[in-house]
């Protein structure tokens, strides 16, 4: 091969290992980034426009069929309250043979978030979780009325339901990075697979897509240009 | 750019044959013939075809069940004709979906999925049990309609009903992943005909039949359409036969065998879907063009004949399209995104223009801006939606700096595009019946594409149906033009340019798929 080819296909080499490094810090930023550890969205928050859901003392607003996993620590709803100064929340969760309430910590909810800590069940169940103000004011929580913000099943207060969804997380806790949970996530990934297409073969793909695909592309890149070589 | 002389015919051709050695007369076994077929794919073509394999079945098993673009509509289709025989309806009939995948969509939460990346599909254990309960004995063939897509006629439909029954006795999950990795043969077409158009065009130079092939192959809205259930991979597999087809008519004249395949593409094409009559008046100039090109040959009239005859099996499609459409659809209309196409819009050719240069353009003064609130323009539906991709149901998005990049990319490139034809005018000249082919494909569909978006902005609904998945079947023809600038720029700005081109591919084909993923399970 002449020493002009050789030149060549060093040229494409490192245009094109500068371009996988740019592409691999993209990949590893995001999957290294830390993002809120969901269990379940049992309803989106509002996109844009934020619907008031005003619950007086004594009201509760629920929503049935909220998948609680043994690693659930935290329900999350959102507060429209324009006044920083809000009531504390009571959450309850109930399933059958299982039930768990909390109040929201102090301060919760001042920023326009609660997270309320709850206690684990010992199994994967599916529960009715409600909310109500633990004082004897108002408390003002964020739903929406967006087409694009949908649940499974309609936001009841005090047992009738409503138009307006309300905003309902359940966390694992703290922020974590995709990385750091990659089992979780490949096991999700699988979840409503055939069995054929477990955890590991997710794995094993992803694995493929990260070896193969920039692989296959440096192949034919350098193969084309060394076919192209009229001296060979 | 090379002469064409048959470029295409030696573009499989990997090797020179082995000189026959005794018994070779012996007829081979099928497998083997297949093996040396396969052993006969050009290696960079072979790697490209591994690469564009992998993505899309990444995006098959990443994408969640059901969150393609449309999908719950195409694979409720696909389900209900497989299960009865006849395509679901429109109008009011009251099971948009089968009780089976109502129970999928409710208990696998993807009904909040669409369009809402804070939504999550269902993970939990017991979720999983309920969704058993609720499909044990649940209905399969009760989903007649309304289906909103009711009115696409079904030869892709059909296709998937293939996967659908082999999957029979699995559960809806597996027989829609099966739905979606039986798009991986349209995927090879896409693929292999866009390198016999990089041959035809370019010649038979690796390097550029590489680029060119891999601009689209790795296209990340290629692959992932092919991931999910959706007729764009057929349609855009069709396209691109056509297309191949079309510029090797050029070369070898309108023999029948070639009037008569590019006809059946064109047919199929009014079978997949209503966009697919763009290609109808595209292969009605390449007919035109290459009876034209051979008008001092013998037998003139016998070529008109055959061209004739063939348009015949297009329009006999194009009529059992319509007539299967009509009686399907609830209001009587043709496909998709021509839905709105009977009630409004040619009469105001003024307003069509005007839209088309906002589309495209800042608007000149006194122009008064289309109907409807943030229409998507070029930037969303060139650069967002087809170049650089949106996934999921559009909702599965890179970050904001890789549009920003590649809308400045893409702008540079066809200034360069501009440019480096305007300075090689003369090469660029000796192809002009190879670019009015293409042009014919291109403008074609574009013309459709803003005729139907201009119809269903003016009608009362003032809707947007354009979307830049309409665009993936000219990925081909977009891989000419970047081609075209890495074969025009000197060879080592050309080498780095079409390196930079390919990695850039990869590497967002890659992303994307991580994308999903965090966006779906993370």
């Amino acid at each position: 091969m002449r020493s002009g080819s050789r030149r060549t296909i060093g040229l494409a080499l490192v245009c094109l290992l500068a371009v996988f490094f740019v592409g691999a810090f993209a990949v590893a930023k995001l999957l290294f980034r830390d993002r809120v550890a969901v269990t379940a969205v049992a309803t989106p928050p509002p996109i844009i426009t934020a619907e008031p859901l005003t619950l007086d003392p004594g009201q509760r607003a629920c929503q049935r069929d909220v998948p609680v996993e043994p690693t659930t620590r935290v329900v999350r709803v959102y507060s429209a309250s324009p006044d920083p100064d809000v009531p504390p929340l009571r959450v309850t969760l109930r399933a059958p043979g299982w039930s768990a309430n909390a109040v929201s910590p102090p301060g919760s909810g001042r920023d326009g978030v609660y997270d309320t800590p709850v206690a684990s069940p010992p199994r994967s169940l599916l529960a009715t979780v409600c909310v109500q103000s633990a004082e004897d004011r108002p408390a003002i929580l964020a739903a929406s009325l967006e087409d694009r913000v949908r649940a499974r099943t309609p936001t009841l207060v005090d047992g009738r339901p409503v138009d307006p969804r309300l905003g309902l997380l359940l966390l694992e806790g703290p922020a974590q990075s995709t990385i750091g949970r990659l089992r979780t996530v490949l096991e999700r990934t699988a979840f409503f697979q055939p069995p054929l297409v477990g955890w590991v073969t997710v794995g094993l793909l992803l694995l493929a897509v990260v070896v193969v695909v920039p692989g296959a592309t440096l192949y034919a890149t350098l193969r084309a240009l060394r076919d192209d070589d009229p001296l060979r | 750019m090379a002469d064409l002389a048959g470029d295409a015919d030696r573009c499989l051709a990997g090797a020179v044959p082995a000189p026959p050695r005794p018994g070779d007369h012996a007829k081979p076994r099928p497998g083997a013939a297949a093996l040396a077929l396969v052993g006969r794919i050009p290696r960079p073509l072979a790697a490209l075809l591994l690469a564009a394999t992998v993505l899309s079945v990444a995006w098959a098993v990443v994408t969640a069940p059901l969150d393609g673009p449309d999908e719950i509509g195409h694979a409720a289709y696909v389900q209900h004709l497989a299960e009865t025989g006849d395509g679901p309806h429109g109008g009011t009939r009251d099971r948009d979906v089968s009780s089976e995948m109502r129970a999928l969509l409710f208990w696998g939460n993807l009904d909040a999925l669409a369009r809402n990346d804070d939504a999550r599909p269902a993970w939990s254990a017991a979720e999983q049990r309920a969704y058993r309960r609720a499909t044990r004995g649940a209905a399969r063939d009760d989903g007649a309609g309304p289906n909103p897509l009711a009115q696409n006629p079904p030869l892709y439909y059909a296709y998937e009903t293939v996967p659908y029954m082999i999957g029979g006795g699995w559960s809806l999950p597996a027989r829609l992943l099966l739905m979606r990795l039986a798009n991986l043969p349209l995927l090879w077409i896409v693929v292999g005909c866009s390198w016999l158009i990089m041959g035809e065009v370019f010649g038979r130079r690796r390097f550029l039949q590489t680029v060119g092939t891999g601009a689209v192959a790795l296209l990340p809205m290629v692959t992932f359409l092919a991931g999910v259930v959706n007729p764009e991979i057929a349609l855009t597999a069709v396209t691109t036969a056509a297309i191949a087809l079309s510029l090797a008519a050029l070369r070898v004249g309108p023999r029948l065998p070639v009037v008569l395949a590019l006809c059946g593409l064109g047919a199929a094409a009014v079978l997949i879907h209503a966009r697919g009559l763009a290609l109808l008046p595209a292969i009605a100039v390449v007919l035109g063009l290459s009876v034209w090109r051979t008008r001092h040959q013998p037998g003139g009239r016998r070529r008109l004949l055959s061209a004739g005859g063939a348009a015949l099996v297009m329009a006999v499609a194009l009529a059992g399209a319509l007539v299967y459409s009509g009686h399907h659809a609830s209001a009587g209309n043709f496909s998709g995104e021509l839905t709105g196409s009977s009630s409004s819009g040619l009469h105001d050719l003024t307003g069509l223009a005007s839209y088309v240069w906002q589309f495209y353009f800042s608007p000149l003064t006194g122009m008064v801006p289309p109907p409807g609130d943030g229409l998507p323009g070029y930037r969303e539906i060139y650069v967002q939606q087809f170049l650089v991709g949106s996934f999921g149901s559009l909702e599965v998005r890179y970050a904001d700096t890789v549009y920003a990049v590649l809308q400045v990319v893409q702008a540079l490139g066809l200034i360069a595009l501009f440019a480096l034809v305007v300075r090689h005018f003369a090469r660029v000249r000796r192809h002009a019946a190879q670019i009015a082919v293409l042009a014919a494909y291109l403008l074609s569909m574009l013309v459709l594409l803003h005729v139907a978006a201009w119809q269903d902005i003016s009608s009362p609904a003032h809707a947007s149906l354009l979307a830049g998945r309409y665009l993936v079947c000219l990925a081909a023809i977009f891989g000419v033009a970047v081609t075209a600038v890495v074969a025009l720029v000197p060879r080592r700005a050309g080498v780095a340019l079409g390196a930079v081109v390919l990695g850039a591919g990869a590497m967002l084909g890659v992303g994307g798929i991580f994308v999903s993923l965090v966006r779906f399970y993370a």
